[in-house]
């Protein structure tokens, strides 16, 4: 006997038709792009351009400046979270908010806010001048870019972990005679180790490609301030294939960094450590 | 040795502990029972230094851990007042091993690592669980989560242990062993404990004297017997699940006593109320007789001044082993009664029913 589908089974087939389309263009918005940068590449031309001095010293620079930001916006970072979540204080809120403005303000404004304070007629330009350091112009000026820029993905995660150690745990291990350090150490620490190392990451991957900051307040110098998103933006015009691989490397790293994030995100402590 | 004295403390608006004062004595067990937010873990967290009182003193073996000596205000740290503390959700660290979580403590006072692995030993045997020291805790099910708490918890030899609620998040099963088992331990250890419990039933198997807290204040602090047969307080009696009736004392002209409650006159024990005066009477549901008729048959009762009244089945609650039968005599009243006796009578809602208590099983008290 033919099956009359219902009104209610009709409309709902329809939604779930309307949503996939939905889903479906918005994943071909995105990954169409991203296919594209691959589709030009072979592995010989990827190998040639590797030899290309400019794309060497991008990545270089690149490299060396971004490992620089995470350590230092882990070591300024880590101590300012854990403070931020375990104590109060009067204006920790305006604290946590001006931390966090980096993450929501236009790269452009990072860098002429950034200029404004450090460049030699900044704010602090003459002190610094006299003690004889010109920031723009210089790889430490890249890094401070990243810094400003990504240290606040690095806190907000460490915070987040610092307050989901449950305060049991810490009571516990208070109560048992520990002192601070050795709770810290030994209870807080591990347990937050998973944010932390996420936070860490989703800084690398930031300052990686940071520009527009990096651009405004350190220059576009190669070998000592183009970082890869500057050579990919110089490269563009006089080199497109440089600039592919270079777009290559970028997308090969984000989607690493993303695949640790998820790692991360899933290791818990239901699982052995 | 545990005391507080007029101990108070305030969240916010919220008044947590209400000038409480109570007292543990040397290797005594002192449940404290009460509903969900009447103060209970507030007060172990201040006895254990986590948090300090807003007013009062906490003294441990004669020492004093919180409080003030003329101007200067007193707080010993939690890591140097002695306590073991059992969490109600174990607070075991979910990275160390069983055994790593149970040296904790020795490590942390820096104990040479030969004793530490020695006094491990002994407290997971102590607790049954030596083959399990090198699982991680979510290897384990709940009670044995709390048994290594309870290891963790003992092994620095603490002078007090404070457990909150330690069993409520196990299943009936396992609460009942390890019920069994604490109280057997407790025995064998002599540690001065506070245990900390909404369950009656547990409180009265696992100590001797119990403390009823409400609204941050201790209502009533005694013998588990005495509270059930005297509560000193309406919330007492209501939170036992006693029948609690305002009433009026009449003295009838053979001079005996009668309490008035609604337009019901019954028996009262003759305890030299003046007439007239507003009391309030409770009764416990078990020391009140269903009868399917009017004559008391109670041969035990004989002497006695027995009430029998007259009423209509209401609700019945059957239980795991007993039932509760709440018959209205012009009041409600509740009566708790085995399984077998409720088949015996034959009751059912809506049906005639006799209720017969003594004279002596009412607790009267005066109203403030």
């Amino acid at each position: 006997m033919l099956k009359v589908p219902l009104p209610e089974q009709l409309s709902d087939r329809a939604l779930m038709l309307l949503l996939g389309g939905i889903c479906l263009l918005f994943i071909l918005f995105i990954s169409l792009p991203l296919a594209a940068v691959f589709l030009n590449l072979d592995l010989e031309k990827v190998t040639l351009q590797l030899k290309n001095p400019q794309i060497l010293s991008a990545l270089t620079v690149g490299l060396v400046t971004s490992f620089v930001a995470t350590v230092a916006s882990f070591a300024f970072g880590v101590p300012t979270a854990y403070l931020l979540a375990t104590r109060k204080f009067p204006g920790r809120s305006l604290v946590d908010t001006i931390l966090d403005i980096p993450i929501v303000l236009p790269p452009a404004v990072a860098g002429v806010a950034l200029l404004l304070a450090f460049a030699p007629r900044g704010l602090l330009g003459p002190t610094l001048r006299e003690s004889g350091v010109i920031l723009p112009g210089s790889t430490l000026a890249v890094v401070l870019a990243q810094v400003f820029v990504a240290s606040p993905f690095l806190l907000r995660s460490a915070k987040a972990a610092f307050e989901n150690v449950d305060r049991a745990l810490i009571d516990s291990a208070k109560i048992l005679s520990a002192s601070r350090l050795r709770v810290f150490i030994t209870i807080t620490l591990p347990l937050a180790t998973h944010g932390l190392v996420a936070g860490a990451i989703m800084t690398w991957a930031r300052s990686m490609g940071e520009f527009g900051a990096t651009l405004m307040f350190a220059g576009n110098l190669p070998g000592v301030t183009q970082t890869m998103p500057l050579a990919i933006y110089m490269l563009l015009a006089e080199d497109p294939l440089a600039s592919n691989v270079l777009s290559a490397i970028l997308v090969l790293v984000s989607f690493t960094v993303l695949a640790l994030f998820r790692l991360l995100g899933r290791r818990r402590y239901g699982a052995r450590l | 040795m545990i005391e507080l004295r007029s101990v108070s403390k305030r969240f916010g608006e919220r008044e947590a502990l209400r000038d409480v004062t109570l007292h543990v004595r040397r290797n005594e067990l002192l449940s404290v029972v009460g509903p969900s937010g009447c103060g209970k873990t507030t007060m172990l967290n201040i006895v254990a230094g986590l948090c300090c009182p807003d007013q009062g003193e906490i003294i441990i073996n004669k020492i004093l851990v919180d409080g003030r000596v003329g101007r200067r205000k007193i707080h010993v740290t939690s890591s140097k007042r002695k306590v073991g503390y059992v969490f109600q959700n174990y607070a075991l660290f979910p990275h160390m091993k069983v055994r790593d979580n149970v040296a904790y403590g020795l490590k942390a006072m820096h104990l040479p690592k030969s004793e530490v692995r020695e006094r491990t030993r002994s407290l997971l045997g102590l607790v049954g669980l030596s083959h399990y020291s090198e699982s991680y805790p979510h290897e384990l099910s709940g009670g044995e989560k709390q048994r290594v708490a309870l290891a963790r918890s003992l092994v620095t030899n603490p002078e007090v242990l404070l457990l909150d609620e330690p069993l409520s998040a196990l299943d009936t099963r396992n609460r009942e062993t390890l019920r069994t088992e604490f109280k057997n331990l407790m025995k064998k250890l002599e540690v001065t404990s506070i245990y900390v419990t909404h369950d009656l039933s547990e409180a009265c198997a696992l100590s001797d004297r119990i403390a009823i807290m409400e609204g941050g204040r201790v209502e009533q602090m005694d013998h588990c017997d005495q509270i059930l047969e005297r509560p000193k307080s309406r919330f007492v009696a209501d939170f036992l699940g006693l029948n609690v009736y305002d009433g009026r004392v009449v003295h009838d002209s053979s001079g005996m006593i009668m309490i008035r409650i609604g337009d019901t006159e019954i028996f009262g024990p003759a305890a030299g109320n003046p007439d007239g005066e507003i009391v309030l009477v409770t009764l416990r549901p078990e020391d009140v007789v269903l009868s399917a008729e009017s004559a008391v048959k109670n041969q035990k009762w004989c002497g006695c001044t027995c009430n029998s009244l007259s009423g209509t089945v209401m609700e019945i609650v059957r239980m795991k082993s007993s039932a509760k039968v709440v018959v209205d005599v012009g009041f409600p009243m509740k009566s708790e009664l085995t399984l077998s006796s409720l088949k015996d009578l034959g009751l059912t809602e809506g049906e005639k029913a006799y209720v017969q208590f003594k004279a002596e099983s009412l607790n009267v008290l005066p109203v403030r």
